[in-house]
């Protein structure tokens, strides 16, 4: 989902107060899929 | 992963600042990650793995009063201005360009305040955190920073730990255990405290907390920004994280 801002994306991870650790397999790859340039096309992480 | 500290300029002298490295010095992908108000370095550990894998080298920093970095004489420093002044000192130091900038709640308003700062940053990831953060939500971070409790041993921070932070994201037992004996520090009376000042609420103490807006500075981000949250988040809305 494109947001405000240049190139805004948004990626909500559900049933979670906070991703604090980012520690998990799926939220790594998240990040580094992105910093790459391949967002993946879901937005919303169960 | 490697253990080192870095000089950076503070009032008129000057404060340790102590980092994590991974991955390899001359990788041509750089990120550096910024911890929440009273977590430190170290939490970034298995996403900093994954990054280094993929080629990056990654720098995750203990800001001032936290983990291994030194705290200030005069808590009233502790403040988002300060943190990103010496962030732009380290990264110039270290010789960072096109920087991959991946904040943790507070750890995301000092990139953001990097980003509108000519620090050279290429990318901007905000975990939990966005331009509007609502007063409730500010008087909730200074009253859990507050006042750590003294704890007797690891297996009781890893509880305390646990109480306060499991619904913030999947993580393992054995995760658990390294956060927190991550979490500690040791002191000559043989107890253990949380690693961090507790003069870092300073700033907040004794000011009724009040809306924090800062969609002025945002606009002006002109990196790509990916903002992460959690569908419950009480820090970034859901208003605020759909605009």
């Amino acid at each position: 989902m494109t947001h405000r801002g240049p190139h805004a994306m948004l990626f909500t991870f559900h049933n979670i107060t906070h991703p604090l650790w980012l520690a998990d397999e799926e939220q790594i790859h998240l990040v580094r899929d992105w910093l790459l340039g391949h967002p993946r096309g879901e937005d919303l992480i169960d | 992963m490697k253990s080192k500290t870095i000089r950076v300029p503070h009032g008129t002298g000057e404060i340790g600042l102590h980092y994590l490295e991974w991955g390899s010095p001359k990788a041509e992908r750089i990120a550096v990650c910024a911890h929440g108000i009273s977590r430190n370095a170290y939490d970034f550990r298995w996403l900093a793995e994954g990054l280094a894998e993929a080629g990056w080298r990654v720098l995750s920093f203990d800001m001032v009063g936290r983990g291994k970095s030194e705290w200030l004489e005069d808590p009233q420093g502790y403040t988002i201005p300060n943190y990103v002044q010496h962030m732009v000192y380290a990264m110039s130091k270290l010789g960072l360009e096109d920087v991959d900038w991946i904040g943790t709640s507070m750890g995301g308003l000092i990139g953001m305040g990097l980003a509108v700062s000519n620090a050279p940053l290429r990318r901007l990831v905000l975990n939990d955190v966005g331009p509007f953060i609502s007063s409730n939500a500010l008087a909730g971070i200074a009253a859990a920073v507050a006042s750590p409790p003294p704890l007797v041993s690891v297996a009781e921070v890893s509880g305390y730990l646990k109480g306060r932070f499991t619904p913030y994201g999947p993580v393992t037992n054995e995760q658990w255990e390294e956060i927190a004996a991550n979490s500690v520090r040791k002191e000559r009376n043989g107890g253990l405290y949380l690693h961090y000042d507790p003069g870092i609420s300073a700033p907040l103490d004794g000011i009724t907390p009040v809306d924090v807006d800062l969609w002025g500075l945002y606009d002006r981000i002109q990196v790509p920004v990916m903002a992460l949250r959690g569908a419950v988040s009480r820090v970034l809305d859901q208003g605020t994280a759909e605009e």
